[in-house]
């Protein structure tokens, strides 16, 4: 059968539901084989770097907020944040703090969401994208490359199915081809969206692959000592963010990041939205599972004070 | 067995070759060796275990340590990697200054890299006892002081149990060793030495302190009782401890 053939309606129905749906599919796995390539070396010490690959520059101040109050060079009271002192400043090494911190010096006490919406760190951002679009993980600005020629063929293929068919109906002395007119355009801006999406294959790969290296630290997040002695608190939110950060761990969490409580959330005796802070195993990607469950303060954590002491007997005993 | 061979460490193995090649890269000639050594390197490895290592090396540069600055940063955060830098001219002192480690490191490791640095290692008895014995009070001294101060909630009691099992087992097994009759692993030391005793049934015992490490969790209410029991059990190794000769 020649789906040109079809009446109408019925070609109207193939169009959206085998044409746009195979061009769609197509394009997106022509354009994960084509950004496809090795594996970079990225430091993965650097966790502004995963923080920014996983959800742009909003994850990037959280997780810098985190590790800041975490190490003590930012301070925290009632949901806003300051720099503990002049010294904080010339204390750390990355540049995206030292400018996070410069800059909070001169407008603070700030809540992160003011934070957010400032531009301070606009040029630190940019820099982690630009090393990140160099290494072909993030996709460049506008639609270029291997996408705009992905895109260029899907838009042939759509506006040629339907051109072909408006040219048989014309021909065949039927002028009600409105819908298809419309359908074409609408079809290429959904195939548009589709194919350039912000991360690259690449890009995917590799935070698909930094959440598998970094599992292990996500289940045992509760056993992380704070205080800075080693990147896991920062390696945890700049890879997972600050879902499954425990309140133990880091009892600001809420205060810092609240979230808006779901409806209903205070109308019934089930608690079941106050559940713990650290199983966020579902919670890895976006943005939008920055904080986690509307636990309010954490205060009957007792901050995480579970190194013991030793009873001072040093050495390496075990 | 090299890295490669270790297929049983699952994901860990990837990152033992990243650092063991960076380790190789930032400290080039003056690498000696590098061992692998715990339940690591018998291939038992837990989700809550640390990968332990010896990275021996002929001279400790600035420049090169500070290459492997971030590559451990980021090892210990995915894999709890604890590396512990030797020079070769101080394997002898080291070994005898923790021997229970030491003895541990004996039994139990895998050469990642170069050659075996603890091949004609020989620990003298009298360090071994007297270790053993430091190792033991540190531990009932550390056990009291948690007992004290975390007897209150369960929860950080489950740490410190769990946190005590590995320097019970390889005293256990240093032990046995030093009184001639050596055990499998530092595990089974311990229930060795446990079935030993006939003054209680502390096989319970032993099963909620490999529960506490491998889960970190415990029943509810038994974190207090079992606590005291691993002061009880540290004072009867101590006590046999004490009975060993340096003959």
């Amino acid at each position: 059968m020649n789906p040109f053939d079809l009446p109408g309606p019925a070609f109207l129905a193939f169009y959206w539901l085998v044409v746009v749906p195979a061009t769609v599919g197509g394009a997106w796995l022509l354009r994960r084989q084509l950004e496809r390539g090795e594996i970079p070396d990225l430091d993965l010490s650097n966790p502004y770097l995963l923080a920014y690959l996983r959800g742009g520059k909003q994850q990037v101040v959280e997780l810098a907020v985190v590790s800041l109050v975490d190490r003590g060079l930012m301070l925290t009271e009632r949901g806003m944040v300051a720099v503990r002192d002049d010294q904080a400043v010339l204390a750390v090494r990355s540049p995206l703090e030292r400018d996070a911190l410069t800059r909070l010096r001169q407008i603070q006490p700030k809540s992160v969401d003011a934070l957010l919406r400032d531009p301070f760190l606009d040029a630190s951002c940019e820099a982690v994208a630009e090393e990140l679009r160099g290494r072909g993980l993030l996709a460049k600005r506008g639609l270029s490359g291997v996408r705009a020629l992905v895109y260029l063929l899907s838009m042939l293929v759509l506006c040629g199915v339907a051109l072909t068919k408006i040219a048989i109906a014309l021909e065949r002395g039927r002028h009600n081809v409105l819908f298809l007119v419309v359908s074409a355009p609408i079809a290429c801006l959904i195939v548009r969206r589709w194919a350039n999406p912000r991360l690259t294959a690449l890009g995917q790969r590799v935070l698909s692959d930094m959440r598998e290296l970094f599992a292990g630290l996500r289940d045992r997040a509760q056993t992380i000592v704070p205080g800075g002695g080693t990147a896991e608190l920062a390696l945890l939110v700049g890879v997972f963010g600050i879902g499954p950060l425990p309140y133990a761990i880091f009892p600001h969490k809420s205060a810092l990041f609240p979230a808006p409580l779901p409806a209903g959330a205070f109308g019934s005796s089930n608690s079941s939205n106050w559940g713990s802070s650290s199983d966020s195993s579902s919670c890895s990607s976006s943005s939008s599972c920055s904080s986690g469950s509307s636990c309010s303060s954490g205060s009957s954590c007792g901050g995480g004070s579970s190194c013991g002491g030793g009873g001072g007997c040093g050495g390496c005993g075990s | 067995m090299k890295v490669a061979e270790l297929e049983s460490l699952g994901p860990v193995q990837a990152v033992l070759e990243d650092f063991v090649t960076r380790t190789q890269s930032a400290f080039g000639s003056d690498l000696a060796s590098v061992v692998l050594f715990g339940s690591a390197a018998e291939g038992k490895l837990r989700a809550t275990s640390d990968v332990n290592l010896v990275v021996v090396l002929r001279r400790f540069e600035r420049a090169q340590a500070e290459q492997l600055q971030r590559p451990l940063r980021v090892a210990q955060a995915a894999v709890r990697l604890t590396p512990m830098f030797l020079l070769e001219s101080e394997v002898p002192a080291v070994a005898e200054a923790f021997a229970v480690k030491f003895d541990d490191i004996l039994h139990r490791r895998t050469l990642l890299f170069g050659t075996d640095p603890f091949a004609q290692l020989v620990i003298s008895r009298a360090a071994r006892i007297a270790r053993l014995k430091q190792v033991l009070l540190n531990l009932q001294l550390r056990l009291r002081e948690q007992f004290v101060s975390r007897g209150l909630r369960e929860e950080q009691l489950v740490l410190a149990i769990a946190d005590a099992a590995a320097p019970l087992r390889s005293c256990a097994a240093t032990l046995l060793e030093l009184e001639g009759r050596a055990a499998g692993s530092p595990k089974e030391a311990l229930l060795q030495f446990v079935q030993s005793l006939s003054e209680k049934p502390w096989l319970s015992l032993l099963e909620r302190l490999s529960q506490a490490r491998e889960t970190r969790r415990l029943e509810p209410g038994v974190g207090t009782e079992t606590l005291f029991e691993l002061i009880e059990l540290t004072r009867c190794l101590l006590e046999r401890s004490e009975r060993l000769t340096e003959a």
